[in-house]
């Protein structure tokens, strides 16, 4: 039992640092730890312990520096603007409580999501598997025409983005989606924002004042979306809230965040489901537990009450990190800390991938940029995942 | 010129490097060593997790060993419907 308490709080305290770095991001941590001799000697449930505790916990803390250092992973991108124009009125902890609402709404409505999930789902599989480069396409044309700024614009950075992440994909270097993604949404937000000259103003850390009403489309589109898209290749957390916004009308700066909150909270839980429906996985977490068992019930069971437990562990974690930053982020050189962050990414993907993974980070970092000056939102760059993965389940 | 155009024929320019590089560099590969199989001046491995065996024809101051970590390049081809990857280049990381 002691060893099972300590691999959950490892879990948690790994997940906490995964989340609050930029470029680390927990696929790498589960990447490491598979290649690692001693996995093979452990005990399944507490790899499956662990796993799920850092994943539950990296969901609810990410935001943090997507918000308050400009610096997201794939999953957070979208969360940087909104979450940057609460810091920059002082709202920066506001923004990081909207996400962490969401996340909470996520594990709730688990509750509701799984057994539907589990009990429709496998009878669709086949024929959405069949027609899944289709339905990447169709959603991928959704993507463009619901693009408010220039459409061509937003076109060619998607082809952009498809044609980069197709060069990644295939170059010869180790984890080639760490130079990619920190490219195209880290390194190229935070050059961004040094270049802006961002000063930070004094955080307020007040109660969070929302109406209930407001809480009810961002669920809506959670319970409607997230399911669907948890099992879509190439779809991350940030097409699922462009796509959950649609459906469900015009959502305002709040709704958005609890939104991409939700997400990326829920998509995280339901690959675990969909790796013991389909054997599928769908995160770096549920491809590393693919890796180590077949996962049954048991093992289901298991994972769906450390994401609970997690979560009760992760929502005052989070609040508690994001009040410490807040009381002090306008006391640092916020140029500073930028170039520090900068540096430090640049150190890692040299140090992971090379002069080749370099390059690519040199390249996706032009591209974000590009589409920053563009005006187009940042989701099209998620092309690099989309295009090669459509390619990829094309039938002929 | 603007900036956005600037950046533009710079991301281009870039994704027209990465997209030559790959077609240029040569693939390294990982994997663990399962059996090795010593004939004729050439050594067979077998990784674990692979069904391709690695043909290796200079085995000069080679010493594998079962479980050994290798990256290799080489080129892939077919002998008798067997995949196989010839090799070109091996370093053992032990």
């Amino acid at each position: 039992m002691l060893t099972i308490i300590t691999t959950f709080f490892l879990g948690i305290i790994t997940g906490t640092f995964t989340g609050l770095i930029p470029g680390i991001h927990i696929n790498l941590v589960t990447l490491s730890m598979l290649s690692l001799p001693l996995i093979i000697n452990l005990p399944i449930t507490i790899l499956l312990i662990f796993i799920t505790a850092m994943a539950i916990t990296h969901t609810f803390i990410d935001f943090i520096p997507s918000i308050f250092l400009g610096a997201p992973d794939e999953d957070t991108g979208l969360g940087v603007l909104p979450g940057h124009e609460l810091l920059i009125h002082g709202e920066g902890h506001r923004a990081v409580k909207l996400t962490l609402l969401g996340s909470t709404i996520a594990i709730i409505s688990l509750a509701l999501i799984i057994p539907i999930f589990i009990t429709t789902i496998p009878t669709i599989y086949p024929f959405l598997q069949r027609m899944m480069a289709f339905f990447l396409i169709w959603i991928a044309i959704f993507l463009v025409y619901s693009e408010k700024e220039s459409k061509t614009k937003a076109v060619l950075i998607f082809i952009l983005a498809g044609f980069l992440g197709l060069a990644s994909l295939n170059m010869n270097i180790e984890q080639p989606l760490l130079p990619l993604l920190t490219g195209l949404f880290g390194t190229s937000t935070i050059i961004h924002s040094i270049k802006s000259k961002t000063i930070i103003p004094k955080q307020g850390i007040n109660k969070l004042d929302i109406d209930k009403k407001e809480i009810i489309k961002p669920t809506i589109a959670t319970v409607l979306v997230s399911p669907i898209c948890s099992f879509f290749p190439g779809l991350g957390s940030s097409q699922a809230a462009i796509i959950g916004s649609e459906i469900t009308g015009k959502l305002n700066r709040e709704q958005f965040l609890i939104l991409l909150g939700s997400i990326n909270t829920l998509i995280m839980s339901i690959s675990f489901v969909t790796l013991f429906l389909f054997q599928k996985s769908r995160t770096g977490a549920a491809f590393a537990i693919s890796q180590i068992t077949q996962i049954t019930i048991a093992n289901l069971w298991t994972i769906l009450t450390t994401i609970l437990l997690s979560a009760i562990i992760a929502i005052p974690l989070t609040l508690l990190i994001s009040k410490q930053i807040s009381k002090h982020i306008h006391k640092i050189p916020y140029t500073k800390i930028s170039i520090t962050i900068l540096i430090f990414l640049i150190a890692i993907i040299t140090y992971f991938s090379g002069i080749l993974g370099l390059l690519t980070l040199t390249v996706a970092t032009l591209l974000g940029l590009t589409a920053i000056e563009f005006h187009t939102r940042r989701s099209f760059l998620m092309g690099a995942i989309l295009i090669p993965t459509i390619i990829f389940y094309l039938p002929f | 010129m603007k900036l956005e155009k600037i950046l533009l024929i710079l991301s281009t320019l870039g994704i027209l490097i990465l997209i030559f590089l790959t077609q240029t560099t040569t693939p390294t590969y990982k994997g663990t060593i399962n059996s090795i199989q010593s004939s004729n001046n050439k050594i067979i491995i077998h990784l674990e997790n692979s069904s391709t065996e690695l043909i290796l024809f200079n085995t000069q101051h080679l010493n594998l060993n079962k479980g050994d970590t290798i990256n290799f390049q080489g080129r892939e081809d077919t002998y008798k419907n067997q995949s196989q990857i010839i090799i070109d280049k091996i370093i053992n990381q032990k």
